[in-house]
């Protein structure tokens, strides 16, 4: 069923959120560049304001912060989201928070509550791609990727909710290890769900080397360290003796996660930074009645005993 | 429209979907950008991605694999079966050897041409008159020290399309679009900037020209602007010289930011490929 043209009661926050974790715990700062993708020739064109909200890692909100900018239509700004932090008194110096930016049209500044046009909110998720900077001073390392963060783990705006996640990038080499970033976020400020993903790390032969889970509270990332859980297995000296290279293969019944992976030199602290790409990269009309035959013949295929619960990495160390 | 091209319009889609659902499909390849100097190494990075919709099929798929030169000379082609769940992880320093290339940098592109058992399983494609297959892969830059950097695939082959009837294939290569003037929305550091390069690519099968271009955030200021002229499938990498990065940070200190511009992009999502440093780090290779 498609959405419907007006979204009713919708929090402004949430109509053009840009959200990132943190990876302070890394040792990595956070640099945004956050704009208002729809030009002035553009009739949804609108000044827009930003603001921010940290979550910690339970998916608690810690707090916000009063406008840090405004945004003329086409307009971009390069934010020092460390720095920013320090506009919320209760963020905490250490540890991995969820940040969203909420870059809300000045409109709907003073609002808490406003009835949306869905294609305005579609116009300029379209037209977002802000760029996540990480670095880590003083070694000069810098990376980044850009994303959109539209609307997400939405019932008013999409009726299923799943993810597939297919990355051939689990470098795991002596320096080198690979994390995926899993992120569980929504466009409701209500959202209370703990989204689980299943997954396999496959070698280069579509061989099984490590079966885990992990479960991502709502507001909240984890990381998964393929380098942790394949040495967890006691399958990482197999993986590297096979070259060390391979694919995540994971899936999300219940609900929508962001991957993004993270190929990390521990030595240098270099780090390749990359977002996944959905199915409709390869196949260009997927969806609907077809993307849940597939996800049905993918579980049957690698998590038939999805109703029996896996230990997740953080169930396995303890 | 009119009677008679909504009649053909409907006829065309009516064969289309046929088409697409006995398994003809057009698929288009995706390109990447090679280097395999100033000290980094190249690695493509393709998973069968035909299994994670049918995984109940057990053939391989097979990739096409076709190398240009900077120049865009072609330079060879290769091929490989990847098995169902595998992936390919080819250094492009080996794949240069297999053809026979000494070229330092240019293109892969890649279309992965599905099994049998995959092409029976098209009835399931929804919309099939409009349906595209595409193989979008991933290229690892890295340097001797396994300091990794990755690019996801920004635009795919112009003119040549795959696996469709040759009526389609001729109604889909006939012309491929230029993209508008585009400006990245990254912003980079000028005071940290110590190297900053541009690499456009030709995905089409013409030549064309576009100027790379530095500017100010708000793209009032031009800072450094290069013409580029383009054989079919060439490319160009274009470093912003030393000197005029410092020329920058004096005549421009009210200038922060910077952000990367083409005018046009040369293809419809023909982004280029940015490669930089802050101060004494490591290279940082992006999609731009």
């Amino acid at each position: 069923m498609p959405p419907p043209s007006v979204i009713a009661s919708f929090d402004p926050r949430f109509f053009r959120p840009c959200t990132f974790p943190l990876l302070r715990e890394l040792g990595y700062g956070t640099r945004v560049t956050v704009n208002n993708g729809v030009g002035p020739d553009d009739p949804s064109a609108t000044p827009m304001t930003v603001s921010m909200t940290a979550f910690d890692n339970a998916g608690g909100t810690i707090g916000s912060t009063p406008e840090i900018a405004t945004l003329a239509p086409g307009e971009l700004i390069k934010l020092d989201i460390d720095a920013e932090l320090a506009g919320i008194p209760d963020a905490p110096e250490q540890g991995d928070l969820v940040v969203m930016l909420h870059v809300v049209p000045t409109k709907w500044a003073a609002e808490s509550s406003v009835d949306i046009p869905a294609a305005e909110m579609m116009v300029h998720a379209r037209a977002s791609d802000d760029f996540i900077e990480y670095h880590q001073r003083p070694k000069g390392v810098v990376t980044g990727v850009a994303y959109q963060t539209g609307p997400l783990n939405d019932p008013r705006l999409s009726s299923t909710r799943s993810t597939v996640c297919q990355a051939p990038k689990v470098i795991v080499t002596e320096p080198v290890d690979t994390l995926f970033s899993l992120m569980n976020l929504s466009t409701r400020p209500d959202y209370a769900d703990t989204v689980r993903m299943d997954f396999w790390i496959l070698g280069r032969q579509g061989e099984r080397f490590v079966r885990s889970a992990v479960e991502v509270p709502p507001f909240s990332f984890r990381l998964v360290s393929a380098t942790e859980v394949l040495e967890q297995a006691g399958m990482l000296d197999d993986y590297r003796a096979s070259g060390g290279m391979g694919m995540f293969l994971g899936l999300s019944k219940n609900g929508t996660l962001v991957p993004l992976s993270l190929t990390r030199n521990r030595a240098s602290g270099a780090i390749a930074c990359d977002h996944t790409l959905p199915p409709v990269f390869y196949l260009s009309t997927w969806g609907g009645e077809a993307r849940l035959r597939a996800n049905a013949r993918l579980e049957q295929e690698f998590f038939a005993d999805l109703s029996t619960p896996v230990p997740s990495p953080a169930q396995v160390r303890a | 429209m009119s009677v008679v091209a909504g009649v053909r319009s409907r006829a065309a889609d009516g064969v289309r979907r046929r088409d697409a659902r006995t398994g003809r499909a057009p698929r288009m390849a995706y390109t990447h950008y090679f280097i395999e100097s100033e000290g980094l190494h190249s690695r493509i990075h393709l998973q069968n991605f035909y299994s994670t919709f049918w995984p109940q099929v057990r053939e391989p798929a097979v990739a096409h694999l076709v190398v240009h030169d900077a120049q865009g000379k072609p330079q060879g082609d290769a091929r490989r079966e990847i098995p169902p769940f595998g992936s390919l992880f080819l250094e492009v320093s080996e794949l240069l050897a297999e053809i026979g290339s000494d070229a330092a940098e240019g293109t892969v592109a890649i279309d992965l041409e599905p099994p049998a058992g995959v092409r029976a399983q098209f009835h399931e494609l929804p919309s099939a008159e409009e349906a595209e297959v595409k193989t979008p892969f991933w290229m690892a830059y890295y340097d001797d020290t396994e300091n990794y950097m990755y690019v996801h695939s920004i635009d795919t082959r112009g003119g040549e399309v795959f696996g469709a009837s040759r009526l389609l294939r001729w109604a889909m290569t006939r012309h491929v679009g230029t993209g508008e003037r585009w400006h990245s929305w990254r912003l980079l550091e000028v005071e940290r900037l110590s190297d900053l390069q541009v690499v456009c690519i030709n995905h089409s099968p013409e030549p064309r020209s576009t100027v790379v271009g530095v500017y100010s955030a708000d793209t009032s200021i031009a800072l450094y602007e290069q013409p580029v002229s383009l054989a079919p499938r060439a490319l160009a990498r274009v470093r912003v010289p030393a000197e005029e990065l410092a020329t920058c940070r004096s005549r421009h200190p009210e200038i922060p930011h910077a952000r990367i511009g083409l005018d046009p992009l040369l293809t419809p999502n023909g982004k280029p490929y940015v490669i930089m440093r802050y101060a004494g780090g490591p290279p940082s290779l992006h999609h731009g």
